[in-house]
């Protein structure tokens, strides 16, 4: 399976945050979850790829295409949807669909009927009176209606209701089921993206921590409760994090897979405890290390 | 009548920048009078800018009366600190900054430094003025109306509203010479003024409840229609020709609100006024027009478009709206012919379009803020070297001259340059808002 997306080096430094080096891959028809803290560097990522700032280093390619040198082509495989976009300046919804339908030749009137009935958003409506879920709504009608082959969603469920979520994810599962579409769904919240996406990479600080397949990664780590009288030294080791410490007793997030409780008596561990972890455990443990 | 101390700094500190742009602004207009002596100049709208205008934008876009109306203070100290901040401090700003630059120049050799008379009347002309946008600010709609009273209500404060703007700028520019017709004009502005000033202090309360009320987004909504309508322009093509068309209605209507001003007001309409009729459009509906696409910045650039189409947009579209504005001025010719032959030259046509984009091209690279504060710097820069031509005894037209047109087209490359550069490298300008209201989640 190619790439649609790979990212290479990418380094980016303001004063207070400096974001890599980074290297992030999504193959091609991949659902992926770009999962991180708040301020890990999710949207200055995106931001990026979209040409909204100068990358200081790296590299980034979209379908093989360089973000800078074919920013066009790039960006008309991209339907981009984020709570920051501003559509005010359209006044009504019908404008924004009339003014967005102009730069994409596969846009397609009735898919877009179809999801502005979905949302239940009307052409009609002011842009400035709709709600805060409505207008990540229509952002996303935007997006979608000219069926992009890559969808990047920058925390597309911010302040949206319960309903109005799962209207979102079932209309993007649907979209992906049909065509040959990648999908980037950035957030901070894990349970937004963990049922959907098959690859996900875990960002903190600027740093990609892990990327792999979700179902891989869950298989790779368990979560093992050991007595070690060197707790420190379990610390140190590549591959082992410490999630808590009572004394001696210590709960250790390890790299090893299910060879784990046997890979720590190496260090002086005494294992007492073997789980998998969930996600939500990886991703909080990764976080909080 | 005690004001919040805290709410003061509060706002102070928030809107400094635009105090300051005013200062510079009225300390010109004050030195400017002390030079000519022109009653036109006198700044009875810096007051409304300052005050009301102000009011509204924050009101309006940092859902600030929320924030506001969840401290301990008493909602009537609240809205009576806005009250005096609206009426009466901004009065005094204005009158104080525009003395200050009146009595710089005088020391520096002018001849008509304001006098206490001139000075007091400024004050309360001001602080009329002041009050009654700010009445008409507690009846503009804040959200989508209910039922026809809401819509009528709030269509004719609104209409109100943008007269007064307009209004507010133009009237003193278009000041009577007769004692007769000044009398008759500030005794209704007096009192027009003390009756707002008296129902604005029991409305503003009502103002800041109304504030905080949601915008819309309801579940239950009235049914919408879905269907898209086919045909006509789409794309860039659909959003230059919408910002044509609206510079022209804009500018018809605010035409029709300067004659009307000047009709009511006996003003005459010569040589010494049309400038201020063409330029005040100009470059009120210029920024009327531009500023929302810096604020969809972040959406443009996600669209398939290059930077550089993006930089030659951001250089199209204040071409095509001031060229919109120009389109209308014929209607000048109702009044001057003369002088409308004379001043739509097309030199002056393309600086004033290279103007602007400069001024853009400032705001994107700078920041909302700076850019104007540098704008205003341009302005006693042009003043000193139109100073400059008369004692050097240059006579040349600008309007018609070459050179004119030339430095158009070199601001205008330079304007492009630093678009390019902004929309490249400029990560802060794709921040909500244009980061000129701070990073606000929930959209505005």
């Amino acid at each position: 399976m190619s790439n649609a997306i790979e990212i290479h080096g990418l380094t980016k430094n303001y004063s207070q945050f400096q974001l890599g080096p980074l290297d992030l891959t999504v193959p091609r028809g991949a659902i992926y979850g770009f999962v991180g803290p708040n301020g890990a560097g999710k949207t200055t990522t995106i931001d990026m790829l979209l040409g909204m700032g100068q990358p200081d280093g790296g590299l980034i390619t979209v379908d093989g295409l360089d973000h800078v040198r074919d920013e066009v082509a790039v960006k008309q495989m991209i339907g981009y949807v984020s709570p920051d976009l501003n559509f005010q300046m359209w006044g009504k919804v019908g404008n924004a669909i009339r003014f967005v339908k102009g730069f994409h030749a596969t846009w397609d009137d009735r898919h877009c009927e179809h999801l502005l009935k979905m949302f239940r958003i009307g052409v009609d409506e002011k842009i400035a009176t709709l709600s805060f879920g409505s207008k990540i709504k229509l952002a996303l009608i935007l997006a979608l209606a000219w069926r992009p082959p890559i969808l990047i969603l920058d925390e597309p469920t911010v302040g949206l209701d319960a309903v109005a979520r799962h209207e979102l994810f079932s209309e993007l599962l649907e979209s992906v089921g049909q065509e040959d579409r990648t999908v980037i769904i950035s957030s901070h919240a894990l349970a937004d993206v963990e049922r959907f996406a098959d690859r996900m990479g875990f960002i903190k600080n600027g740093r990609m921590l892990l990327e792999g397949e979700t179902a891989e990664l869950i298989q790779r780590y368990r979560m093992v409760d050991c007595q070690s009288n060197e707790p420190q030294r379990l610390k140190q080791q590549p591959g082992i994090v410490l999630a808590k410490q009572d004394g001696q007793r210590c709960r250790v997030l390890v790299d090893r897979g299910e060879d784990s409780g046997n890979w720590l008596k190496q260090f002086g561990a005494q294992p007492t405890a073997s789980a998998p972890v969930t996600l939500e455990e990886l991703f909080v443990t990764l976080a909080k290390a | 009548m005690q004001p919040n101390i805290l709410l003061l700094k509060d706002f102070y500190r928030r809107w400094w920048w635009a105090y300051l742009l005013g200062f510079l602004a009225l300390a010109g207009v004050g030195a400017g009078y002390a030079v000519s002596k022109s009653h036109s100049i006198l700044p009875i709208g810096g007051g409304a800018f300052l005050s009301a205008i102000l009011l509204a934008s924050d009101l309006n876009f940092r859902t600030n009366a929320r924030t506001l109306l969840s401290l301990p203070v008493r909602l009537t100290e609240i809205g009576r600190t806005y009250w005096l901040i609206c009426v009466l401090y901004s009065a005094l700003f204005v009158t104080g900054a525009t003395a200050l630059g009146s009595m710089i120049a005088a020391l520096l050799g002018a001849k008509h430094a304001l006098d206490t008379g001139e000075l007091f009347r400024m004050l309360y002309l001001t602080g009329a003025v002041n009050a009654i946008m700010l009445l008409t600010l507690t009846y503009l709609p804040h959200r989508q109306p209910e039922n026809t009273t809401e819509q009528l209500t709030g269509g004719f404060a609104g209409m109100v509203w943008g007269l007064g703007v307009g209004a507010s700028f133009s009237a003193p520019m278009f000041w009577p010479r007769s004692a007769q017709s000044q009398q008759s004009i500030t005794g209704i502005l007096l009192l027009a003024g003390v009756i707002s000033a008296i129902a604005a202090w029991h409305r503003c309360t009502v103002m800041l409840v109304n504030r905080t009320a949601p915008a819309a987004g309801t579940t239950s909504k009235k049914a919408s229609s879905y269907s898209l309508s086919t045909g006509g322009f789409s794309g860039l093509r659909w959003l230059l020709v919408r910002t044509f068309g609206q510079s022209i209605c804009f500018s018809l209507l605010m035409q029709f609100v300067l004659h009307l001003t000047m009709r009511l007001m006996g003003a005459p309409i010569n040589s010494a006024t049309m400038p201020t009729l063409i330029l005040f459009p100009v470059l009120f509906i210029s920024v009327l027009m531009l500023l929302p696409n810096m604020t969809a910045l972040r959406h443009l650039r996600s669209l398939p478009l290059s930077a550089k189409q993006l930089a030659l947009l951001f250089l199209a579209l204040p071409a095509v709206s001031i060229m919109g504005i120009f389109l209308t001025t014929p209607l000048y010719m109702l009044f001057d012919r003369e002088f409308f032959t004379h001043f739509l030259k097309l030199p002056l046509l393309v600086f004033g379009i290279g103007m602007f984009c400069l001024f853009l091209s400032l705001m994107l690279n700078i920041g909302v803020k700076w850019g104007m504060i540098g704008v205003v710097l341009v302005v006693p820069v042009i003043t000193m070297l139109a100073m400059l031509r008369q004692v050097l005894h240059i006579s040349w037209d600008i309007t018609t001259s070459p050179y004119t047109a030339f430095l158009g087209l070199v601001l205008l490359l330079v304007a492009y340059c630093w678009n390019l550069h902004a929309i490249r490298s400029r990560s802060k300008i794709y921040l909500p808002h244009f980061h000129l209201m701070g990073r606000n989640q929930f959209g505005g």
